[in-house]
């Protein structure tokens, strides 16, 4: 598959503090991504560096097989920021004709149905619109403007349950018409589970983890049982995370590939299996990250 | 850059400048308006007055802190590219010199057939003896001089998160107090605001400020590609 983007060894120094070390990342065609990672953990940093918001103290960005430069934005990127910086006093229509002036890709017949769809009225100015509105137009870009590259930084932050969903499905529909690679960075970790493919985990300004989504959830597992048989299981397999009870029983989360075979066992010796869901996964992760590997 | 893409941008910066706007046009027209009523009620013919047309150059000077300042980061939003946004400026910018240069060369007309019957107005137009080049010459020197005073300004503007914007900005405000008080620099200030700003050859007035407004561009370039947002 073609790379639309790749970005080698960037690092970001915010005084003493390290926001990036020496990140690499690689974005295929038409395949959407999620970015999960706690506060901090140098999403909206690394976010703001492919955009060319920011500069990178040292690594290299290349969209579409072009190097970019030094202050370069990429054409071929549309950047929905979490904090819009949208004209107080114009009136959203006048917003997204800006907009479509800048990205060649504009549907406008789309960018109307997304109005309709989101209960946006055109006419009002945005000082007026609430968060979740405001965020709405931001949304409104991203998916009228149909850049080979879109990245959502939190583009649900301020909607309620229905418009979430609206959105998440909006953009659905729209990626089957259209295929392109939407990067999406959210702390609603399980919402984005039905639309992004594959997933980065960042932390501590790191990559911690790049997967399928599909074989993050393979390969995630939940155990509950008593902790000696836990322990035996677990030898040799990726724990990410570990607790005991008093009563002798305990938990463990395990990153790893479980075969059916091993699984029966497990069950045989009295461990149990939880479905984990990817927020919790990632919960896990983060707070042992992959390192606590005790196998 | 695209026709769409220019109207974009002076759309926005319009945007931003629109109060600013009503609120030199409203100094203008309360000027007037206050001349006006001090002519019918006392004799105020030995008083002079700045001319309203005049007072719409201000708007040049706060468009140029405005833009770099305000709308650089609302336009990378919404997605022009750094080039875009400079060119842009700049294009917006040569719109409103030459639109309120027409405007004050019209101001002229109407303030010595009409208005100056009642009100003794100063127009810079007259101070600098622009107006006597003619209405093209008037138009070009006066266009050539907003872009440079535009240009200084937006210079100084995109600099402000660039300590050696700052620097220059100091030095700048530093030279004025410093080479008035010096007697051989006084002269040679002097002579070079008269050769920039009063010349009596028409193209070397117009040369020196479009070199200048050049180098100026030049210079906010600098800064704004190693703008972050």
């Amino acid at each position: 598959m073609n790379r639309i983007f790749v970005c080698n060894n960037l690092s970001k120094k915010y005084g003493r503090s390290m926001a990036l070390r020496n990140v690499n990342m690689e974005l295929e065609e038409n395949v959407i991504y999620g970015l999960l990672g706690r506060n901090g953990a140098g999403k909206t940093t690394l976010l703001n560096i492919i955009s060319g918001s920011i500069f990178a103290d040292t690594g290299e960005i290349e969209v579409a097989g072009k190097l970019i430069g030094h202050g370069g934005i990429p054409r071929e990127l549309c950047y929905v920021r979490e904090k819009s910086y949208f004209y107080g006093n114009a009136r959203v229509v006048e917003i997204l004709e800006m907009a479509s002036a800048f990205h060649e890709n504009w549907d406008w017949d789309y960018a109307r149905e997304l109005m309709k769809t989101f209960h946006l009225d055109g006419n009002k100015k945005i000082k007026h619109l609430s968060r979740g509105m405001e965020s709405t137009v931001g949304n409104i870009i991203g998916l009228a403007s149909r850049a080979p590259l879109t990245i959502f930084d939190e583009p649900v932050l301020g909607l309620d349950v229905l418009m979430r969903e609206r959105f998440y499905q909006a953009l659905m529909n729209d990626y089957a018409l259209y295929p392109r690679t939407i990067l999406f960075s959210t702390h609603l970790i399980d919402e984005i589970a039905t639309v992004a493919e594959k997933v980065y985990i960042m932390e501590a300004g790191k990559i911690l983890l790049h997967e399928e989504v599909e074989n993050l959830q393979a390969r995630s597992h939940l155990l509950r049982g008593p902790s000696g048989y836990l322990d035996a299981f677990a030898q040799g397999k990726r724990v990410i995370y570990r607790e005991s009870y008093g009563s002798g029983g305990g938990i463990a989360v395990l990153f790893d590939t479980i075969t059916e075979q091993e699984k029966q066992e497990a069950v045989r010796s009295g461990i149990s299996f939880d479905e984990l869901s990817l927020q919790k996964l990632f919960a896990y992760l983060a707070e042992g990250g992959l390192d606590s590997d005790k196998g | 850059m695209t026709r769409a893409k220019m109207a974009a941008q002076v759309k926005a910066h319009f945007l931003v400048i629109r109060l600013f706007l009503f609120i030199v046009t409203g100094i203008a027209c309360l000027t007037l308006l206050i001349n006006g009523v001090l002519y019918t009620l006392v004799d105020t013919s030995s008083n002079t007055t700045v001319s309203s047309g005049n007072i719409f150059c201000i708007l040049l000077i706060v468009m140029a802190i405005i833009v770099p300042t305000v709308s650089f980061k609302k336009l990378i939003n919404l997605g022009a590219t750094r080039t875009e946004y400079h060119w842009g400026a700049v294009g917006f910018y040569a719109i409103w010199a030459a639109g309120i240069a027409a405007f004050n060369v019209l101001w002229l007309g109407l303030e010595e057939h009409v208005i100056n019957d009642y009100i003794r107005t100063y127009n810079i137009l007259d101070i600098f003896h622009w107006n006597d080049f003619g209405y093209i010459g008037n138009l070009l020197y006066q266009f050539a001089a907003y872009m440079m005073a535009v240009s200084l300004f937006h210079f100084l503007f995109s600099g402000v998160r660039n300590y050696i914007g700052w620097i220059i900005g100091a030095l700048l405000i530093a030279a004025i107090p410093v080479s008035l008080s010096i007697e051989s620099l006084r002269d040679k200030v002097a002579d070079g605001f008269s050769f920039l700003l009063f010349n009596d050859v028409l193209w070397e007035g117009l040369a020196l400020n479009l070199a200048l407004a050049c180098l100026f561009v030049m210079g906010s370039w600098l800064y704004t590609r190693k703008r972050a947002l």
